[in-house]
């Protein structure tokens, strides 16, 4: 089912855009900005594309699932042999594996423009750009999660993609504001004996499958 | 032929939907091996629940399905290859087409996956749709995306299919065409179909046995020819004179007459008594009548009540919103 799901999403209007969308805009920004100050575009670009897929993202899964059950898709798939859950999970791990390309992609144009510019990257920036890339995988995570639960809850398209959208990007947008928090509180009180990046990885991954898990048991319970 | 055994028994099955809304209550009715079975009823009477718990999609429910002599498990593998289902109102996801749709249904059901091309060349030769294999499911017709859904029921040949209202929207000649396939599986098959429809005509074209609901309960089950005959209010004969003939005119002449009356296209209607228990002998008389009279009938036909007739009998409320089709004209049987 997974790969079933993959070759649609990947295939999908809005999953093209973002693929081609997303190494055009950083090619864009590198021409607007220039070499400002030897700022790094691998860095700009991962903040970037971490927005921009994180909403689309959460947009996608949210009506997609929202319209499959308005169009009781799902009534094919559950009269088979098959899983709630898998059908779900099929979606999630699809529409992530999709971004996390889509976001790559960004990421791999952003670095061979400081390759071209010749982009000195300095330590702070480099420890920046590495903790942005780590953190992208989890806030899309949150991101997708509530895009799942709010395409399984809502029955109004648009109140789903609004709801993932607003939600998902606020909590996925705190997640990226995580490591520079703990990072203070640990210069203040110097008694949390984490690494910040570690501790905001444990964060996201935690609030991501809690809300898959609500999400997948919400879809268990429904009736068709 | 259907066997005399029961395959598919529903023993006292009710369902109360949020708001206290009792959608099916102590339904009970059984189905043989290889017959079609009809379910008839209005809009809102209780059909697609019913099928819906029969497929497990619905399993919060009161009542006990029970197949070949066992209650159903959804929890096994076998059940769900036993099912074909066609849904009501039902779509696919845009992306995907025909044949990638019919594959991923097949693998889904457990078809061989060395099998499936075979498999889903038989299912749309069936149905007609073998040129629109590799076309996007968005770009089908109305007609075309129910022989789809057709398709995918029939894609792991199972035992039993389920069809919720499979003929609506239909064009009479797509119709035509579903209907002969029904027949086709059951008859020579031994597939056991079990379908709802709003159209009276299509139920009485292809079923064994038919069941009427109404606010979620059962009405009446038989066999549509018997159902016909019990409910049978009136007999009318339908006659055509020949040009500058007048119809019977002394209706109080003939014993078992009733009343008569005349069509917009020149035919007149004789209505027999209620209760007439002898009706080749009363149309004797009447045509006697007619020959005294010097009518000169050039056809005549038995007008045979149809399972309309027998709907709006049991079924309650206005047929205006109950979502029946426009009841087609009664059945003729030729007699000259």
């Amino acid at each position: 089912m997974f790969l079933d799901e993959l070759r649609g999403y990947a295939k999908s209007k809005l999953m093209i855009i973002l693929f081609i969308g997303l190494p055009v805009l950083a090619v864009l920004i590198s021409l607007l900005t220039g070499n400002y100050q030897d700022f790094p575009e691998t860095y700009l670009n991962t903040v970037l594309a971490t927005s921009f897929a994180g909403a689309l993202g959460s947009i996608m899964i949210g009506t997609s699932i929202t319209t499959e059950q308005n169009k009781n898709v799902y009534d094919l798939y559950l009269i088979r042999p098959v899983s709630r859950t898998n059908i779900i999970l099929a979606k999630y791990i699809a529409v992530y594996c999709c971004l996390v390309f889509a976001v790559f992609l960004a990421i791999f144009v952003g670095s061979i423009i400081d390759y071209a510019r010749g982009t000195q990257i300095n330590e702070a920036f480099a420890k920046l750009t590495h903790d942005a890339i780590v953190t992208v995988f989890f806030a899309v995570a949150i991101t997708c999660s509530f895009g799942t639960l709010f395409g399984i809850v809502m029955k109004s398209v648009a109140a789903s993609a609004l709801l993932s959208l607003y939600v998902g990007n606020q909590t996925s947008a705190v997640l990226t504001l995580l490591i520079p928090i703990i990072t203070n509180l640990m210069a203040q009180k110097r008694t949390l004996p984490f690494d910040p990046l570690s501790l905001t990885m444990v964060i996201g991954a935690a609030v991501a499958i809690a809300i898959l898990i609500v999400a997948l048991v919400v879809f268990n319970k429904k009736q068709f | 032929m259907a066997s005399t055994a029961e395959f598919i028994q529903f023993d006292h099955i009710s369902k109360i939907y949020k708001g206290n809304f009792l959608a099916l209550d102590e339904v009970s009715f059984s189905i043989k091996k290889g017959e079609i079975y009809g379910y008839v009823g209005p809009n809102g009477a209780g059909k697609t629940t019913t099928m819906k718990i029969l497929v497990g999609l619905i399993r919060d429910y009161k009542g006990a399905i029970i197949v070949d002599g066992n209650p159903i498990d959804y929890g096994q593998t076998g059940v769900h290859r036993m099912l074909g289902y066609l849904p009501q109102d039902v779509g696919f996801q845009e992306w995907r087409t025909v044949e990638h749709a019919l594959r991923t249904f097949g693998l889904l059901s457990g078809v061989d996956k060395h099998a499936l091309d075979k498999r889903i060349d038989d299912v749309l030769a069936l149905v007609t749709l073998e040129g629109v294999r590799k076309k996007k499911i968005i770009y089908l017709s109305g007609g075309m995306q129910q022989k789809l859904l057709l398709a995918q029921a029939l894609l792991h040949d199972p035992e039993l299919l389920v069809l919720d209202e499979p003929m609506t929207g239909l064009d009479p000649m797509t119709r035509f065409h579903l209907k002969s396939i029904f027949k086709k599986l059951a008859r020579e098959e031994g597939k056991t179909i079990f379908f709802s429809s709003h159209i009276l005509g299509d139920v009485e074209d292809v079923c064994d046995t038919l069941a009427m609901i109404d606010h979620g309960k059962i009405v009446k089950i038989g066999i549509p020819k018997d159902l016909r005959e019990e409910y049978r209010v009136q007999d009318i004969i339908e006659i055509t004179y020949a040009e500058g003939t007048a119809g019977l005119n002394d209706v109080e002449s003939v014993e078992f007459v009733e009343k008569t009356s005349m069509t917009e296209d020149g035919r007149q209607l004789i209505y027999f008594k209620k209760g007439v228990q002898d009706i080749d002998t009363s149309i004797q008389k009447v045509l006697a009548t007619l020959v005294e009279q010097g009518c000169k009938v050039r056809n005549f036909n038995l007008v045979k009540p149809s399972l309309e007739d027998v709907y709006l009998q049991l079924v309650s409320g206005d047929s205006s919103d109950s979502g029946m089709a426009k009841p087609p004209k009664r059945r003729k049987e030729k007699r000259a």
